[in-house]
């Protein structure tokens, strides 16, 4: 418990200034990270080769994983230094106003809290009492025991009391809040931090978030808000808030669409590594009793305890998830082969199935910027692909752009069918998912300065295309071109329906492709009145139901098959090459039909 | 063909093979994705993954020196690997695109033009040849390796007076699968 007079002398600037520096160390910290995860990879790949490479890579990952530590942990120092100083503020004013009231009324106060007073009355006889507080309510400064023969001063000297053991308590409450967030913030001399160290930086994360509740509270950050509004407010932040909200609530920061790349990347991150720390650590939690004697007679003599059971159950889930935390981790780690650019983390989620939306180069200012939708079944657990389509789609375009930045981004941002239903509820996957990208395309545009500042093409693959559509239809997708790869359907009857314009709308030809004929069958499509023709050919006239493949639906057709035959130049490069100049914005140069 | 019959055939056909495909992550998928890696029609050689990419960005240097601009700008991405979609356990493929820019139009015209005619002495055909199917009707070819499973694609665009859509040579590199050595894992491959 504080004295009063602790709480009159502390020097509240001391602890901000202390905050400042944890918080320059934090910062410092966090540049040195991205300067490992981004350099130093990249130079291992160009210097080192097989099992050097693997153990100077094992290195660096610890290094960054040091420096996650650091740039956490030191962050959290900072927010409980300022939280204390900010919040003990208030209750050392009203102690020192209170003090200031008793001088002038020359009362003293004595070393524990209580208040000497004069008498005041015309009636009792002079003398010094004390008043401490907690004595019976004062009705009124003043006014205590009756008018006339009161001691005027007993009421005054009781509130003065009164105040000064409110502050004081005021002061404790608050000092053992972050006192306790603090004991948590120490570091073994000597560390290296282990995986263990992470989940525990998490956890003191949290123990912050209770701690400093009234100091940053996760309220002031917008939730389902528009991009503008994310960014307005961002903007409205001083640097050190800024850090603050990011260190102590990354979750919610790097889900803000509208704000930095950067700052997203930085905040996922920080989640992501934490998680993936959390992973390992429950996988190497080890097994229970294994076998408990039979209790249903004597074959077999020994069964599966519950417990093993359930603990293997758990590693399943388990494995599960670190698949796709190594899958993003991989990526990380890629940065700078072969010059890859740098991947930014948009959006991190373990849950259900997942989410992860990567960025490959930063899309705040790139020149051309491409989104990818995956369709059925995308799974965190098995996204490798779905990352790597983003990589191949960023090389082959860079190739149509010289001299301009790209930026590729996987979005799995929304809840992907895991199956193939041809019912109704196939669509509520699209109209679900169809805000979420809006806001994201939103977000972009708003970090990227504006709509003419990145030329942008969202590439729908498969279902992917109908969450596309459907974006379209409910609102004004930000984009300037669409591709719809696969199409099941698109929920809308023509190109020239679509957010972007008919002459920006771009299909793959259908083929032997058997997705277009089910998305119909499934209602994905969309309705038109028209004349359905194959190669020119009409063949059917009325209200159909059209899918972008179609020659009706009035996209451009691109070509998937080449003139020429050869075993090595595939389908799969025909279709890169064209959407990826799609991308660039080379329009007159796409092979179509 | 009957467009209308083509039409029934495909939808009577569709419904078997329909949710297989649907469930599958290719960029569409053909009737045709059933087999593995014996849809190849080659079989896949045993290479290294690094050794194969250096192989695929030796052959590039190569192309490079055909063409004979040494003094025009290269775009700097450099050579990815991927899995098959026959196998993505087991086999792979290198992808090298690049470009050679910020040369006069009529050089690059010449370029192509050394290009095409210097692949067959070095062992390559050229399965195609001529305007493409573009707007721009850009000259397009394609050349496959008689000797290793590569295949070059390079286009020409000129015409540009944009200074942001630069006139260029573009060229990708394309090996064929090839099957990883024992105990390679493909994941995270990039």
């Amino acid at each position: 418990m504080p004295t009063w007079q602790q709480l009159r002398d502390v020097k509240l600037d001391e602890y901000s200034d202390a905050a400042d520096g944890w918080g320059k160390v934090s910062s410092r910290a966090n540049s040195d990270k991205d300067r490992v995860d981004n350099g130093m990879f990249a130079k291992i790949h160009h210097s080192q080769k097989g099992e050097a490479a693997t153990k100077a890579g094992g290195d660096i990952q610890q290094l960054s994983r040091n420096y996650q530590y650091l740039h956490t942990e030191c962050g959290l120092i900072r927010t409980a230094l300022n939280g204390l100083a900010t919040e003990l503020a208030a209750p050392q004013k009203k102690l020192k106003q209170a003090l200031e009231d008793a001088e002038n009324l020359r009362f003293t106060v004595k070393p524990d809290g209580s208040v000497e007073y004069p008498t005041d009355s015309l009636v009792l006889s002079p003398g010094t009492h004390t008043a401490e507080h907690g004595a019976p309510v004062p009705l009124a400064p003043g006014k205590g025991e009756g008018v006339g023969s009161a001691d005027a001063n007993k009421g005054k000297a009781e509130d003065i009391a009164e105040r000064i053991g409110d502050a004081v308590r005021e002061a404790d409450e608050i000092d053992s809040r972050y006192a306790a967030a603090l004991r948590r913030l120490k570091a073994d001399p000597g560390l290296e931090v282990s995986a263990e160290d992470l989940v525990d930086a998490a956890a003191d994360t949290k123990a912050l978030q209770q701690a400093a509740g009234k100091y940053a509270d996760d309220d002031r950050i917008p939730h389902g808000k528009s991009a503008t509004e994310n960014a307005d407010w961002w903007n409205g932040l001083s640097q050190e808030q800024r850090d603050e909200y990011a260190t102590l609530y990354p979750a919610s920061v790097g889900a803000l669409d509208g704000i930095p790349s950067s700052v997203r990347d930085d905040a996922n991150r920080m989640v992501f590594a934490e998680n993936r720390a959390q992973i390992q650590t429950d996988l190497n939690k080890p097994a229970p009793n294994q076998y408990i004697p039979n209790p249903n007679g004597n074959y077999p003599a020994a069964v599966l305890s519950p417990e093993y059971k359930q603990w293997q159950k758990e590693q399943e889930r388990l494995k599960e998830q670190l698949k796709g935390s190594d899958s993003i981790q991989a990526r990380f780690d890629a940065t700078g082969k072969e010059n890859l650019p740098e991947a930014y983390l948009l959006g991190y989620d373990k849950e259900g199935i997942g989410r992860a939306i990567i960025a490959n180069g930063n899309p705040d200012t790139a020149d051309h910027t491409a989104v990818y939708v995956p369709g059925t079944k995308t799974n965190l657990n098995n996204f490798d692909e779905d990352i790597s389509r983003m990589t191949d789609m960023w090389r082959e375009t860079q190739k149509w752009a010289p001299g301009e930045s790209v930026s590729t981004i996987t979005w799995f941002g929304y809840e992907a069918p895991q199956s193939v239903v041809t019912d109704a509820t196939q669509k509520d996957y699209a109209y679900d998912g169809s805000p979420k990208l809006l806001q994201f395309m939103d977000g972009l545009e708003t970090a990227q300065g504006g709509p003419d500042n990145s030329h942008t093409t969202i590439i729908g693959h498969s279902y992917g295309s109908t969450v596309v559509g459907d974006a379209s239809n409910k609102g004004d997708l930000a984009a300037d071109d669409i591709v719809a790869v696969g199409s099941p359907g698109m929920l809308t009857g023509r190109a020239e329906d679509l957010d972007v314009g008919k002459d920006h709308v771009w299909s793959e030809a259908a083929t032997s492709d058997v997705v277009p004929a089910g998305g119909k069958l499934a209602g994905l499509g969309g309705y038109t009145w028209g004349v359905e023709t194959w190669n020119g050919v009409p063949f059917n006239a009325g209200y159909v139901q059209t899918v972008p493949s179609d020659e009706l639906f009035g996209a451009h057709r691109m070509d998937v098959d080449t003139s020429g035959h050869t075993d090595y130049w595939t389908r799969d490069s025909e279709s890169l090459r064209n959407q990826a100049k799609v991308v660039a914005g080379q329009y007159d140069k796409v092979n179509e039909d | 063909m009957n467009p209308t019959n083509h039409r029934t055939r495909t939808r009577g056909a569709a419904l078997g093979v329909l949710l297989l495909c649907l469930t599958t992550l290719a960029t569409g998928c053909s009737m045709n994705d059933t087999g593995g890696a014996d849809d190849l029609g080659y079989t896949p050689t045993t290479l290294d993954v690094e050794k194969a990419r250096t192989r695929t960005k030796e052959i590039s240097s190569e192309i490079f020196d055909m063409i004979g601009l040494p003094k025009g700008k290269t775009t700097p991405g450099g050579a990815g690997a991927s899995t098959c979609q026959e196998d993505p356990e087991h086999l792979f493929m290198i992808r090298h695109p690049w470009s050679v820019y910020d040369v006069s139009e009529e050089e690059l015209k010449q370029g192509f033009e050394r290009l095409r005619q210097a692949l067959p002495a070095k062992g390559w055909k050229v399965v195609s040849y001529g305007p493409n199917n573009s707007k721009a009707k850009s000259l397009e070819l394609l050349a496959e390796s008689e000797k290793e499973h590569f295949a070059v694609n390079a286009e020409l665009w000129v015409g540009s007076t944009d200074p942001k859509k630069k006139n260029l040579i573009g060229v990708t590199v394309a090996s064929g699968c090839f099957r990883a050595p024992e105990g390679t894992d493909l994941k995270g491959l990039y």
